[in-house]
């Protein structure tokens, strides 16, 4: 019965605690793109919208658009499994200040939901410059912990600030399926990082190479009176992915 | 007796000056048959008996396009009192309507600038006076048909990458006409573009009409403030007015705290596991040890 007790409790911390148990399976990239658009409930970007829209299209990719209504953590949850070749989160995101890296959504913050995943630091409670509506957010925990499926070898663009400020949020896709994430290493401005966004696509639809595409964003995307930020890649040794081009 | 002749002659002259038209005494005194009041300053010189600038047949008349700002110059040449009075409600130079119905200037002398907007005056012609002198100092006072342009709001707050709208309304007095609508920005850049919906407004005397106005930036917009320019031009009349655009970002970033409210519901749930397994193992060990006891 000792024994037992003590599978029991070690089981329990396992579940607690672990990384689900998925395989990472190679596969070819989808031609289906996701525009995930938090930012949008703040700074609204039609252009950018109708900008990577269209250039997607062009080559032979279909575009989800998800807007402020529809970044949720269910959403997140099952992005992996949606098949997107991919991905744009034009989310807000925390970590600037030492507090913790999250990708922000825009579910309101409601401390009664998703008591486990807080307790755990799956999500976390953010807050958008002085506003008093928060909202939840996912931490690296969360992406390697609870999102569900894998990323189909995923080239993620990431366009809230300081994404790469460190590789934690990075290496939690890549662990989860995702081939390349793409982010700012520091603050960035939206106008700067919806300009970059949208070299980096255009640069990266006509066949360039990631790290020759983030290069060339960077340099041509609006500059900012207030921050260095750069466009940075992870990980290093995947500069040279381009995507696959059906026209 | 010659001294007496002398004196007599000279006073005659006096006389005859004194009451001789501006002409003769200031041969340089502009006449302004027709005045646009929109940039040029109108200057009257009242003479009591030669009229507003010594031309009683007729005296100046005045033009102006609905909407105007008049400015007058108005002043004494004759040291007589004057008062310009634009007799609006048409009852006459009556100074009892000074200045509520009538615009109405300060008397002069000494001289002064009076300025006064002709917008609510609808198109027509009017007479203007002297109210002192109301039977050789008037002229006509023409308002002639117009249109004018009016933005709202006429600032604008706009995110890199988005749009603003505003609201162009034109308003007819006793205009009749199709007015065409542009927009320039200032300083120009390819990164904001504009549009005018409908880029044309069809306006009948005294009626309204609408269109709106566009503003979409890119995120390649560099952050600042611009100034739209929207120009109605209907034949020779043209109006325009300006819509102030600032370029706004910001950061794309927040914080977050993680566990704000210090759940604890899994630590709660260990502690109950491992109280009840330590309660099941307590249970077990018990009746272990009972039946020993018999055995022994």
């Amino acid at each position: 019965m000792i024994i037992l007790t003590l599978v029991l409790a070690s089981s329990f911390l396992f579940l607690i605690r672990s990384p689900p148990l998925y395989s990472r399976v190679e596969r070819s990239r989808p031609f289906k793109a996701a525009l995930v658009d938090e930012v949008s409930t703040t700074n609204p970007d039609p252009y950018l919208v109708a900008n990577v829209t269209n250039t997607l299209t062009r080559i032979g990719y279909t575009v989800d658009y998800y807007g402020p209504t529809d970044v949720t953590i269910d959403l997140f949850k099952n992005l992996p499994s949606r098949g997107y070749g991919i991905i744009i989160l034009r989310n807000h995101s925390t970590g600037l200040t030492g507090d913790v890296i999250a990708l922000v959504t825009s579910e309101p913050f409601d401390f009664g939901k998703y008591v486990r995943e807080q307790q755990a630091g799956l999500v976390v409670e953010a807050r958008l410059g002085s506003s008093n509506t928060t909202y939840f957010g996912i931490s690296p925990t969360f992406v390697r912990e609870a999102m569900q499926g894998t990323f189909p070898n995923t080239v993620l663009v990431v366009t809230g600030c300081a994404g790469l400020a460190n590789s934690e949020m990075a290496q939690a896709f890549v662990a989860r399926g995702a081939e390349v994430y793409v982010s700012w290493d520091q603050i960035v401005l939206a106008n700067q990082s919806d300009g970059g966004a949208i070299l980096l696509i255009q640069s990266m639809t006509t066949g360039h190479r990631v790290d020759d595409a983030v290069t060339s964003a960077t340099e041509n995307a609006p500059s900012s009176p207030l921050y260095s930020s750069q466009l940075r890649y992870y990980p290093l040794d995947k500069g040279a992915v381009v995507l696959n081009l059906r026209v | 007796m010659a001294k007496l002749g002398y004196l007599a002659v000279a006073l005659s002259i006096f006389l005859v000056l004194s009451i001789t038209p501006g002409p003769l005494l200031e041969p340089i005194v502009p006449k302004i048959p027709r005045a646009q009041a929109i940039t040029d300053t109108i200057t009257l010189r009242g003479f009591a008996l030669s009229g507003w600038n010594g031309s009683t047949s007729p005296n100046p008349t005045i033009t102006v396009h609905a909407f105007d700002t008049v400015k007058l110059s108005i002043s004494s040449a004759d040291t007589a009192p004057h008062q310009f009075l634009l007799d609006v409600d048409r009852d006459g130079s009556e100074a009892a309507d000074c200045p509520a119905t009538d615009p109405c200037s300060a008397q002069v002398p000494p001289s002064t600038i009076y300025s006064f907007s002709v917008g609510g005056i609808s198109a027509g012609s009017y007479t203007y006076y002297c109210s002192f002198h109301p039977t050789t100092m008037l002229g006509s006072f023409v308002v002639a048909p117009d249109f004018s342009i009016n933005a709202n709001p006429s600032t604008l707050s706009i995110p890199t990458g988005s749009f603003g709208t505003s609201q162009l309304t034109l308003s007819s007095n006793g205009f009749s006409g199709t007015v065409s609508l542009s927009s320039t920005v200032v300083p120009g850049t390819p990164t904001i573009t504009t549009t005018l919906k409908p880029p044309s407004v069809t306006l009948n005397p005294g009626g309204l009409g609408t269109s709106t106005l566009n503003v979409t930036t890119t995120p390649f917009t560099p952050l600042g403030t611009y100034s739209v320019n929207v120009t109605g031009t209907s034949g020779a009349l043209s109006h325009s007015t300006q819509v102030t655009v600032t370029v706004t970002s910001g950061t794309i970033g927040g914080t977050a705290t993680p566990n704000p409210h210090g759940l604890t519901l899994p630590l709660i749930g260990l502690a109950t596991t491992i109280t009840i397994a330590t309660g099941l193992t307590g249970l077990y060990i018990r009746r272990a040890r009972k039946k020993r006891i018999p055995q022994a």
